[in-house]
């Protein structure tokens, strides 16, 4: 699992949580305030058959002008409920007939009123207190269980998904965690290895520079003192010394850009890409051969990277092409980009190098950008092999990808990837 | 033989009670004002009482109502009647003078009074206001809540026809209540049931006159020294050691026997000829 895949699994887990925590407290809480209603319509409608009935006997007993009696009847009704706390009835003109009250300190009451008539249109009025604190110890006794079940219920779930879902998911991310350390470590490891091995490299390719040209100069000298002495063949070997020499130069300063480019710090600017080969392609032809090559270089074309590096890559890849049109007298070299001018949506700009001379084999282009790997021998296309291995060097360094299209004797395509703009 | 045994019988046990009438036993008549046993309860220190003091056995008989227990004591079939003003009005009225042995007082007073009552924010101020008004009576028989009233709103000029209504309620508690809850303007009651009820908002319209008391009275056939020590031991009952305990017993407050004279009625006596002559009692 990845460290996203992780992370998302963790927040779906606590959310889980969340939500069913927050259901459970709505669930309470509508139990809760179902059962008061339920029970405080049961204390109502209990009342109000109450007071039917003991409104029919009050009315009966007013319309008999028997007051005495309502006294009675007041304190035996209030005295068989032992939740009235008051009950009183109180004529229209606000005398209190009877009353009846009953000392509960503290009690939870609620207030009935119902107005009763009697006679030829008189009404009076039955009040009635209730102690309503059996409903509210009820449900305080019902809200206890319900929290209590409640919280059992969270931790019973807390514990489950913790052994089954947290738990793991802890160990996973712990080990990811401890493989990715591990991997830091190994690139640390590998990149100063590395490092060691191009320094290594480097300072050999500086210092065989100079019993190089020792040994180019001397062999120059002789050969130049003692060729009248010698014979045809033993200046051929000696042209063969010079030529070694030479081509070991070349191998060595080839391999020292390669190594000051993995050195060097990459410096971003806008580059004009179509200028930069308009040069590469001018210092092309000061040192070849003159030769008939059509040249298309599109124009404005422009990416953000490194100037002097992408020169290099130019040089490179329009000194291959140069080098294997050579046989074609119509030949043709071009530079252009797939998605010219695009915006946003596509960040790398794909160009493009194309080439109508010998191209080369498919089957071999896994080993096109290895260094010191050549497809053709050395007799008919001069080169070090390093070149491309350095192209594709400074293009990985700007983050970029690189591949070739070709077909044999049908020219090669070389495409590279370059940030449109900083990102 | 059987025969013979029963008629010895007969005629053994009619010679025994002749011999304890001709003993002198003196028998004391109660209305049924209450229950029998209450009654008999009430007054059995008293006939303990009097039996010490005249030497003779007395024996209590409560009348299935009011009417025989005047026949009774009219006709002297008992010896000494206890009863209420009225009763007593009638009983003069209807069979001559009796000897008079005693009046009762309460808390010290032998007459008592009644209230024509109204709410304590009424506007009425005399009995005449009362025309077009309606009336809460308690009984029909009873003196302080119909009879007397009724009398005083005759001679204020209020009948029953100028009355928007009248109604009798029972007793004088709902008469109170029923002027208190506003559905009657006023209303009679005897004075007690009006301070009962006073302070939660009535006040007085008229008062009645005073009337004497429930009086004890004898029979004419009675001896006259008999009657003479009878009268003594009520005079002096209040002075006894257990004298207040024995008035207790028949009605709490009671505190002394007082005397009185037939003449002390006169006043109720006018009333029921008044009532009579507009037809209000028969």
């Amino acid at each position: 699992m990845t460290p996203d895949k992780l992370k998302k699994n963790r927040t779906l887990i606590w959310k889980f949580t969340a939500i069913l925590v927050a259901f459970i407290v709505i669930f309470d809480i509508l139990v809760i305030t179902q059962q008061t209603r339920l029970l405080e319509d049961e204390t109502i409608s209990r009342t109000n058959q109450e007071f039917a009935l003991f409104g029919k006997l009050i009315a009966g007993l007013l319309t008999k002008n028997d007051y005495a009696y309502i006294e009675d009847s007041i304190s035996r009704w209030s005295q068989k409920q032992n939740d009235i706390i008051n009950l009183q009835v109180i004529a229209h003109n606000g005398f209190v007939i009877a009353s009846y009250k009953r000392k509960v300190p503290d009690a939870k009451h609620k207030r009935f009123q119902r107005v009763i008539q009697y006679g030829k249109n008189k009404t009076a009025t039955i009040t009635m207190t209730r102690d309503i604190s059996s409903v509210t110890k009820a449900i305080n006794t019902l809200s206890i269980q319900l929290v209590t079940f409640s919280i059992i219920l969270v931790t019973l779930l807390g514990f489950l998904l913790q052994r089954t879902a947290i738990q793991p998911l802890q160990k996973e991310i712990i080990d990811h965690e401890q493989t990715e350390d591990k991997l830091r470590q190994h690139t640390i490891k590998l990149r100063e290895i590395n490092n060691e091995l191009e320094t290594f490299s480097y300072s050999l390719s500086h210092d065989l520079r100079a019993p190089l040209r020792a040994i180019t100069s001397f062999s120059q000298i002789i050969k130049e003192e003692a060729s009248q002495k010698l014979n045809a063949e033993e200046n051929g070997y000696f042209n063969r010394i010079l030529n070694a020499s030479n081509r070991m130069a070349e191998l060595i300063d080839d391999m020292l850009a390669l190594a000051r480019v993995t050195q060097s710090n990459i410096q971003f600017t806008a580059v004009n890409l179509s200028k930069l080969a308009d040069e590469a392609r001018e210092r092309l032809m000061l040192i070849g051969t003159k030769r008939n090559i059509t040249w298309r270089i599109h124009e404005d074309l422009s990416a953000y990277a490194d100037q002097n590096m992408i020169a290099l890559v130019f040089d490179n890849l329009f000194g291959n092409a140069y080098k294997y049109t050579g046989k074609n007298p119509d030949a043709n070299i071009e530079f252009g980009c797939i998605y010219p001018d695009t915006g946003v949506d596509m960040p790398d700009n794909v160009y493009f190098i194309r080439d109508n001379g010998v191209g080369f084999d498919m089957q071999y282009s896994n080993k096109l950008f290895k260094p010191f790997q050549r497809l053709h021998n050395d007799s008919s296309f001069e080169g070090t092999g390093i070149g491309l291995a350095t192209v594709q060097r400074i293009i990985h360094l700007h983050d970029g990808k690189i591949w070739a299209e070709s077909e044999k004797d049908k020219g090669a395509t070389f495409y590279f990837t370059l940030n449109a703009s900083p990102k | 033989m059987n025969r013979g045994l029963t008629y010895s019988f007969i005629l053994f046990i009619s010679i025994i009670s002749s011999i304890v009438d001709a003993s002198d036993q003196l028998i004391l008549g109660i209305h049924p004002y209450k229950s029998y046993n209450k009654l008999l309860n009430a007054f059995t220190p008293l006939s303990e009482y009097l039996s010490k003091k005249t030497g003779k056995p007395v024996r209590i008989i409560i009348s299935k109502d009011y009417q025989t227990h005047i026949e009774k004591i009219g006709l002297n079939k008992i010896d000494i009647a206890y009863m209420g003003p009225a009763s007593y009005v009638k009983l003069i009225n209807q069979y001559g003078k009796k000897p008079i042995l005693a009046c009762q007082a309460i808390n010290g007073k032998p007459s008592f009074q009644g209230k024509i009552i109204i709410r304590k924010n009424s506007m009425l101020s005399s009995l005449s206001d009362l025309k077009g008004k309606n009336f809460a009576f308690g009984d029909a028989n009873s003196t302080m809540s119909h009879l007397v009233p009724r009398y005083m709103l005759l001679k204020a000029g209020v009948t029953a026809k100028n009355l928007s209504e009248y109604k009798f309620l029972g007793s004088h508690d709902n008469v109170a209540l029923a002027v208190l809850a506003g559905d009657f303007d006023a209303g009679a009651v005897k004075e007690a049931v009006f301070y009962k009820y006073k302070d939660r908002g009535l006040k007085t319209l008229a008062t009645t006159p005073a009337l004497s008391e429930h009086i004890f009275v004898t029979s004419n056939k009675l001896k006259p020294a008999t009657i003479n020590s009878l009268r003594a031991a009520f005079l002096s009952l209040a002075k006894e050691s257990d004298g207040l305990n024995i008035m207790h017993n028949i009605k709490p407050g009671m505190t002394d026997m007082l005397p009185v004279n037939d003449n002390d009625y006169d006043n109720l006596r006018e009333i029921f000829q008044t009532l009579q002559r507009t037809n209000i009692i028969k």
